[in-house]
């Protein structure tokens, strides 16, 4: 199996399924996008499985897995991961494996942002800014 | 409610304050009736010569009839000089007390409480952490008013130091909403990273003013409809907003 996602091509790896990549692989799912997700909790593992996604068990922070997903063939990765130095660290790694990749990832603290961008990310969401506008938004309605 | 505006003040404290203006009372009732001074002067010398350590102003007082070329005179200074000294230590241990008694009446928060009485259409911020801080800053920026409420005292003390009003205290009781001055909101924010927290603070919130939108945050899906249920008006959840705009994006991206 691992032999078959790295051969993927033009598809999006999602490192990490928890709340945020779980929308993010709906939302690619709904428009029929290929997918392989990275997980690392195996009961995780097990629900991906359930519902028939690629997926591979392991750190997305490491090079091997993150080729084992197809990176180096892939158009987007999205690091969906709780942690931002893990989120960090990946985009660094994935960078370095495929230089023209899309790279988008989440992040926790607004200090961490600027080191974000510097380590190749092109997109970065902060999920409480994501809701403040939101909140906003309905204040002022 | 455990959101007073400082905890007793300590017994020990007001006794030493008593003490203070006790002593400055009788010695300047003695200066008056033995010196025939003037209430003003009496108070001026007692207070002075409690505070001055080398004796000079009170000790002016009572050695006036000791000549300066007597053999007492030297002697005299340096019992004057040492009872400064002692001074000194009691009046800083009851200055201590008198610091330590101001903030245990935390001024900052009765000015706050009076701030918070006057304001109207405000915003209430319960829970102080970095979706609020971000929201908090926005909201400064917009120059619309709005109240932090956090029981946590080192989040409490955070929102101080960015001179937000603050109460501390917990969202989910009736007494702090309506210390926070709910009836005359404008709309009520849980940002509380619990949900089970956020779930009673717009239950409390509803309860106490029908009429106040309440914009509630959550982590799980399934409690969004509970929410709703609880008549809250909106329920976001930041992670789920960040995986949709991701996904979007990634969308325009790779279509």
């Amino acid at each position: 199996m691992a032999e078959k996602k790295n051969e993927m091509k033009n598809h999006v790896v999602v490192c990490g399924y928890g709340v945020v990549g779980q929308k993010i692989v709906e939302v690619l799912s709904e428009h029929k996008v290929p997918l392989v997700v990275i997980e690392f909790e195996p009961k995780i593992c097990e629900k991906l499985k359930s519902l028939d996604y690629q997926y591979i068990e392991g750190d997305g922070t490491q090079p091997k897995v993150l080729k084992d997903a197809g990176i180096m063939n892939a158009k987007a990765v999205a690091f969906a991961m709780d942690n931002d130095a893990k989120n960090l660290f990946a985009v660094l790694t994935a960078r370095d494996l495929n230089k023209d990749i899309f790279i988008t990832t989440r992040a926790n603290d607004a200090r961490v942002r600027d080191k974000m961008v510097e380590a190749g990310a092109d997109y970065i969401v902060m999920p409480q800014k994501s809701a403040s506008k939101e909140i906003l938004d309905e204040i002022l309605k | 409610m455990n959101s007073s505006a400082g905890s007793e003040i300590p017994v020990k404290y007001i006794i030493a304050f008593a003490l203070l203006v006790a002593f400055v009372f009788v010695f300047a009732v003695f200066f008056i009736e033995s010196r025939g001074v003037g209430l003003y002067s009496a108070v001026y010398f007692t207070t002075s010569a409690l505070f001055d350590a080398v004796g000079v102003s009170g000790g002016s007082m009572v050695t006036a009839a000791i000549p300066v070329y007597s053999r007492a005179f030297p002697a005299f200074i340096v019992i004057l000089f040492m009872l400064g000294i002692i001074k000194i230590a009691v009046i800083g241990f009851v200055l201590a007390g008198i610091v330590d008694l101001i903030t245990n009446i935390r001024l900052r928060e009765r000015f706050v409480f009076f701030r918070i009485r006057k304001l109207k259409n405000g915003i209430l911020v319960c829970g102080f952490n970095s979706l609020s801080e971000d929201l908090c800053q926005i909201l400064k920026a917009k120059g619309m008013p709005f109240i932090v409420i956090e029981k946590n005292e080192s989040r409490a003390e955070a929102a101080d130091l960015l001179n937000y009003n603050t109460i501390r205290g917990d969202f989910g009781d009736d007494a702090v909403l309506k210390e926070a001055a709910i009836s005359q909101a404008r709309c009520v924010i849980m940002a509380s990273e619990d949900d089970f927290e956020n779930l009673l603070g717009v239950v409390a919130a509803h309860y106490l003013n029908r009429k106040v939108k309440i914009i509630t945050r959550a982590r799980d899906e399934d409690s969004v409809s509970k929410m709703q249920r609880a008549n809250a008006t909106m329920c976001v959840i930041p992670e789920v907003l960040a995986g949709l705009e991701i996904g979007n994006k990634i969308l325009q991206k790779v279509r």
